[in-house]
C-alpha cells in the first residue's frame, strides 16, 4: 500500500466531499433549518392567536355578564313600574269613587234642603192662613182679606230675620 | 471434539505468541498480501493486475467505496427532504433535525452565532462524511477510506484552504501576510518560517491522525480476525470466534471521537481566523 496521495486521487476524493457537501447543503441543512424556522413561527403564532382568542372570550364573557345584569336590572324596573302603576290605577279608582260618593251625597242632599225648603213654604202659607183666620175671629172685623196676607207675610219674614 | 478443543486452542494461542516474537509475519494472507486490501463488494469495478474494471488502472478501491458512501448520503438526504413537514414530523424527520440542530450547536459553540448559520453545512458535512467513510470499513465487504492518505490528504487539504479563505477574505490579503511576520517586525526573519511551518502543520497533522487512527483501528480488526485462522483451528477447521468484535465496537467510538476531532479542528481553525479579523480592526 502507497501511503503518499496522488493527485488525481486526491482530486476524486475532493469532488466526492464537495458533491457531499452540496447536497447536505441544499437538502439537509437549508430545509430542515427553515423546517424549524417554519415550526418556531408557527408556535409563536398559535401563542398569539390562543391569547387572542382566550382575550376575545373573556371580552364576550364580561359582555355577557354586563348585559345579564342589564337585563335583571331592567327587569325589577319593570315590575316596580308595573306595582306604581297598579297603585295609580288604584288611587285613581277609589278617588273617583269618593268623588262620585260625594256628588251624589251633594245631591242627596240638596234634594233634602229643596223639600225642606217646600215643606217650609207650605208651612208658611198654611200658618199665614192660619194666623189671618184666627186674627178675623179675635178681631172680627172685616178685613182686607189680601191685606191681612201681605201683613202677616211681612211679619213672617220680619221673623226670619229676628231667627237669624 | 468436546474435549480437544480448549487444549488444541491452546496450543494454538502458545504457538502464535510464540511466532509473533519474530514479527507478524505469520499473520498475513498468502501471498504477502496486505490485509487491509481485501476486497470490496465494488471490487468489479476497480483494475488490478489480475483483473480488468471499468475504472483506470490508477484509482485504488477506496475512490468508488467512497464515491458509494457520498453518493447514499445524498440520496438519503435528498430523499427525506421530499416528506419534511412542519407539523407531525416522522422518526426520521425527527433524527435529522436532531443531528442538524445538534451540529449547529456545536458549531455555534466554537465560531459563535454570527457565522455559524454560514458554517454549520461545511462542519457539519465534514463530520458526517468523516464518520460515514470510517464506519463503513465496520460493515463486512467495505474498508474504510479514511483509513488512506488519499482520503485524508484530500480533507485536510481542503480545511486548510478553506480556512486560508477565510482569512484573507476576513483580515485582508495585507493584513493575512502581515500576520505572518509576527508583531516585533524585528523577529520577522525568525517567526515568518514558524508561522509558515505552523501553517502547514495544521493540515499534516489533521490528515495523519485521522488515517493512523482509522487505519490503526482497521488494522486491529483484521489482525484479530487472522488471529482466530492461526489459533482456534481444530482438526483443520477454524472454529469462527468473533475475537475482533470487542474491538470493532471501540472502532465505532474511535470514528466517532476522530470525526468529532477533525471538524472541531477544522472549525476552531477558523474560529482562530475570524477572531484574527477582529484582533486587527
Amino acid at each position: 500500500m502507497d501511503i503518499i496521495p496522488k493527485g488525481p486521487v486526491l482530486i476524486l476524493q475532493a469532488l466526492g466531499f464537495l458533491l457531499v457537501l452540496l447536497v447536505f447543503k441544499k437538502y439537509l441543512f437549508g430545509p430542515v433549518r427553515s423546517i424549524l424556522d417554519a415550526r418556531r413561527a408557527e408556535i409563536e403564532n398559535q401563542y398569539e392567536s390562543a391569547g387572542a382568542q382566550k382575550k376575545a372570550a373573556e371580552e364576550l364573557k364580561t359582555d355577557y355578564e354586563k348585559r345579564l345584569t342589564g337585563i335583571e336590572e331592567e327587569m325589577r324596573a319593570k315590575i316596580t313600574e308595573a306595582i306604581k302603576d297598579g297603585q295609580a290605577i288604584r288611587e285613581e279608582i277609589i278617588s273617583d269613587s269618593r268623588t262620585k260618593a260625594d256628588q251624589i251625597l251633594e245631591k242627596a242632599q240638596a234634594e233634602i234642603s229643596r223639600e225642606k225648603e217646600l215643606a217650609l213654604a207650605e208651612l208658611k202659607g198654611k200658618v199665614a192662613d192660619l194666623t189671618v183666620a184666627a186674627a178675623g175671629k179675635l178681631i172680627d172685623a172685616n178685613l182686607d182679606d189680601k191685606k191681612h196676607r201681605d201683613l202677616v207675610n211681612k211679619f213672617i219674614i220680619d221673623l226670619d230675620e229676628v231667627a237669624r | 471434539m468436546g474435549s480437544a478443543f480448549p487444549m488444541e486452542f491452546l496450543s494454538n494461542l502458545w504457538s502464535w505468541i510464540a511466532m509473533s516474537g519474530h514479527g507478524l509475519t505469520g499473520l498475513s494472507l498468502e501471498g504477502g498480501e496486505n490485509p487491509l486490501e481485501h476486497p470490496t463488494w465494488l471490487h468489479f469495478l476497480v483494475t488490478t493486475p489480475q483483473h480488468k474494471g471499468l475504472l483506470p488502472g490508477w484509482v485504488p478501491e477506496i475512490v468508488p467505496v467512497t464515491w458509494f458512501v457520498a453518493l447514499a448520503l445524498c440520496a438519503t438526504v435528498i430523499i427525506a427532504s421530499r416528506t419534511l413537514k412542519v407539523q407531525n414530523p416522522g422518526k426520521f424527520q425527527l433524527a435529522l433535525e436532531f443531528i442538524v440542530t445538534s451540529l449547529e450547536n456545536f458549531v455555534r459553540g466554537i465560531v459563535g452565532d454570527a457565522e455559524a448559520k454560514i458554517l454549520t453545512p461545511i462542519i457539519g458535512t465534514t463530520f458526517i462524511f468523516i464518520l460515514s467513510l470510517s464506519l463503513i470499513g465496520l460493515v463486512p465487504g467495505f474498508i474504510s477510506p479514511t483509513a488512506n492518505t488519499n482520503t485524508t490528504v484530500a480533507l485536510a487539504l481542503m480545511a486548510f484552504l478553506f480556512v486560508q479563505y477565510v482569512s484573507i477574505s476576513r483580515q485582508g490579503l495585507l493584513t493575512y501576510l502581515k500576520h505572518f511576520l509576527g508583531e516585533p517586525l524585528w523577529l520577522a526573519p525568525l517567526m515568518l518560517p514558524l508561522h509558515i511551518v505552523g501553517e502547514l502543520a495544521r493540515p499534516l497533522s489533521l490528515s495523519i491522525r485521522l488515517f493512523g487512527n482509522i487505519f490503526g483501528e482497521e488494522t486491529v480488526v483484521a489482525v484479530l480476525v487472522l488471529i482466530v485462522t492461526k489459533i482456534a483451528v481444530v482438526n483443520g477447521h477454524v472454529i469462527p470466534i468473533p475475537f475482533q468484535f470487542p474491538m470493532m465496537l471501540f472502532a465505532i467510538f474511535g470514528s466517532l471521537v476522530q470525526s468529532l476531532v477533525f471538524s472541531m479542528l477544522v472549525s476552531i481553525y477558523i474560529a482562530v481566523a475570524l477572531a484574527g479579523h477582529e484582533e486587527h480592526r
